[in-house]
């Protein structure tokens, strides 16, 4: 998915990157000199050693015929290959027996940091995710191991303002509220956590406006008066399992003249509804297939029952996997949200993080606390994924990418880095469950194992294992959900 | 907004104005979201420009796969008051992908389309995927294209990893040593960053012959 901040990048911490950044993206066509010598294609540039052929050359069948998605696939690859061979002079290393360059923790610790201060004017359009802001950099901080509870009081100061008192919170003070908002600043309190950011959530509120959401066919609205996709339904899930709420829609809720009674009312088939001709997933019925909305779609299924019945009922789970299992290419090893669509270390999350959710509806209903037997194992290449984040999604002075190229921001190295946690671990449920809840039993019995065979990364490269539906901390989800399941609603 | 009283009809500029913003970005997710919404909103199905629009953006980019995606609803989607769907039939309690009528013309010909998008360009993922759904929304099967999918798998030239794995479909039912082969070829040489998938649908095979 793009995402692109408008106007000057920050110059707090690193004002050297911007100006080198700037003019590479006006001149698409131009290739920096250091990595390629004049008449010579990164094609043809020998790579480090450790790096098997299939990262390094491009597809073997080219068809004759050029249209435009071919040349934005050309360009793409030109600059993706000095960087996936660890030739490219802009690379930090150490570089590992793969060829595989290290992660540089620090610059991206740095970054993060720095994007929790404050923004210049050019960040304007940025004002309606003021909540996005807070939530991806102190994932990508959680993710790099750092104790964000030193940022507590910030965020909620930050946070408690752009909560309306008709319930959920604005991308910004005074701002109508939205369930992506909303999501993200719930998930942000989860993760600095403790009673004094549980306690900004007004419930009740939250509640009654979720139920101003739900739509007559099953799913949700973002926002009153807003369009209903997968991301409201998602999103309103996450809210509803994470605060508590009552699964009872409220009492002058719309949908409740349609005959339904509960928030998972019909909600299921709206997400079926969903699933397109080639398998994936769209933001709503009817529309193109997409990475994000396949993620939101399948984690929502997963909140509201066990994967192996939710996911098995709504889905053709043989075309989904040809779908998912095509968004990933070579030689670029990571995902494209999109068919004959481009790269993007985003997708590294959102298509990544489908894998483990099929992985578990295919291994079926846990019968242990421990992992279950692997019924089918990684069914994608985590070498290739591993490979784009390292080699091709870090920027140079701190913060990951789309693609070489471009500027890194938060949104990206948020989802980068939830994309590599993801690789790195085992996710899978067990048959206990941190919550008393019934319905979202399997939701809070997901457990994370870190993979110690056949890795590209170093131990150094890792990072902390993220819950695979509420993409923060385990531990984060499951004391939020304590701590509300112990509070009178 | 969308209320009946401020637009009882489609604002006669819309889809040119659409057209410009697809000339900047032709696969702009969200203008292909409010186009759908247009379609469902005026009924425009059989409205000339809808297909002459999707003509267009594929005459100029064969591999723009949110116009292939746009003219399967405009074909095989769900109109009137039934609920929408990105396959025909799909949802929680039906078969998916199984349309209730067809009209046997409409999918002959959109086969043709998409054989003619092929040929133009075998390794394009749109169309090879544009035919099956097509088949599927009529309940056929995909052995009528097992002659058309080898022509671009002929001994030792491979021109469509898709033509590939359309073969592998159709082998694989009755024929799982021919499909065993096929599947093998893409994870050996032409598709191997998707090794652990094609072992999969191996073993898969095993399980079912």
């Amino acid at each position: 998915m793009p995402f692109t901040v408008p106007g000057k990048n920050r110059r707090v911490r690193f004002p050297s990157q911007s100006a080198p950044i700037a003019r590479e993206q006006k001149r698409p066509g131009k290739r920096p000199a250091s990595s390629h010598p004049a008449g010579k294609m990164a094609s043809q540039e020998v790579p480090r050693p450790g790096i098997p052929a299939l990262f390094t050359q491009p597809p073997p069948i080219r068809d004759p015929l050029v249209t435009e998605s071919i040349d934005l696939q050309d360009a793409t690859l030109e600059k993706c290959l000095p960087f996936l061979k660890g030739i490219h002079s802009n690379q930090k290393g150490p570089f590992n027996a793969c060829g595989v360059p290290a992660l540089q923790r620090d610059d991206h610790v740095a970054y993060l940091y720095d994007a929790l201060e404050d923004y210049p004017a050019g960040f304007v359009a940025m004002d309606a995710s003021r909540p996005w802001m807070v939530y991806w950099a102190l994932a990508g901080l959680s993710l790099l191991g750092e104790d964000i509870t030193r940022v507590r009081q910030r965020v909620i100061e930050t946070l408690r303002p752009m909560q309306n008192p008709t319930g959920g919170f604005g991308g910004g003070h005074g701002q109508t509220s939205h369930v992506a908002g909303a999501y993200a600043a719930v998930l942000s309190l989860a993760m600095v956590g403790g009673e004094e950011a549980f306690a900004v959530v007004d419930r009740q509120s939250m509640w009654r406006w979720l139920g101003r959401l739900k739509q007559a066919d099953g799913g949700f609205r973002v926002c009153e008066g807003g369009e209903e996709d997968v991301r409201g339904a998602y999103c309103a899930m996450t809210i509803i399992s994470l605060l508590d709420l009552p699964l009872a829609l409220p009492p002058h809720a719309v949908a409740r003249s349609a005959g339904m009674e509960k928030f998972t009312d019909e909600l299921p088939n709206y997400l079926a509804r969903c699933q397109t001709f080639e398998g994936g997933i769209s933001g709503s019925p009817g529309v193109e297939a997409h990475g994000a909305y396949a993620f939101c779609a399948l984690a929502c299924l997963s909140i509201i029952g066990p994967p192996e019945e939710t996911i098995g009922r709504c889905m053709d789970l043989p075309l989904l996997l040809s779908w998912l299992s095509a968004r990933q290419n070579a030689p670029e090893g990571g995902f494209s949200g999109r068919t004959n669509k481009l790269v993007d270390g985003c997708y590294s999350h959102w298509v990544g993080g489908c894998w483990p959710l099929l992985q578990s509806a295919m291994d079926g209903k846990p019968q242990s606390d421990g992992p279950p037997p692997q019924t089918v194992g990684s069914l994608f290449s985590r070498e290739g994924l591993d490979r784009y984040i390292l080699c091709c999604c870090q920027s140079p002075h701190g913060g990951l990418r789309d693609k070489p190229g471009k500027s890194p921001d938060c949104y990206h190295t948020c989802y980068v880095l939830t994309g590599l946690s993801a690789t790195q671990h085992r996710h899978y449920r067990t048959d206990s469950s941190a919550s008393s809840s019934e319905t979202f039993a399997s939701a809070f019995s997901w457990k994370s194992r870190p993979i110690r065979e056949d890795n590209v990364f170093e131990r150094g490269d890792r990072l902390t294992a993220f819950h695979p539906l509420f993409v923060i901390p385990h531990q984060a989800a499951e004391r939020m959900r304590l701590w509300y399941e112990s509070e009178a609603f | 907004m969308a209320s009946e009283s401020h637009f009882p009809t489609l604002p006669p500029k819309e889809l040119s104005f659409l057209m410009e913003m697809f000339a900047q970005d032709s696969k702009n997710y969200h203008v292909w979201t409010y186009r759908h919404w247009l379609v469902r909103r005026f009924g425009l199905w059989d409205h000339p420009r809808e297909l002459e629009d999707v003509d267009a953006l594929l005459k100029a980019d064969v591999r723009n796969n949110s116009a292939w995606n746009h003219r399967y609803m405009l074909r095989f989607g769900p109109r009137g008051d039934e609920p929408d769907a990105g396959m025909v039939g799909s949802g929680a309690d039906t078969k998916a992908g199984v349309h209730g009528v067809v009209d046997e013309e409409i999918v002959d010909s959109e086969l043709e389309v998409a054989k003619n998008a092929i040929l133009k360009a075998p390794e394009n993922r749109s169309p090879w995927w544009y035919a099956r759904g097509v088949l599927r929304a009529a309940s056929r099967g995909l052995g009528e294209w097992e002659e058309f999918a080898g022509l671009f798998v002929t001994g030792s030239v491979i021109k469509s990893t898709h033509a590939v794995e359309w073969l592998a479909d159709v082998y694989a039912e009755g024929r799982e040593e021919e499909a065993v082969q096929m599947l093998t070829l893409l994870r050996e040489k032409y598709d191997p960053v998707r090794k652990n998938y094609w072992d999969y649908r191996i073993k898969m095979l095993g399980q079912v012959a």
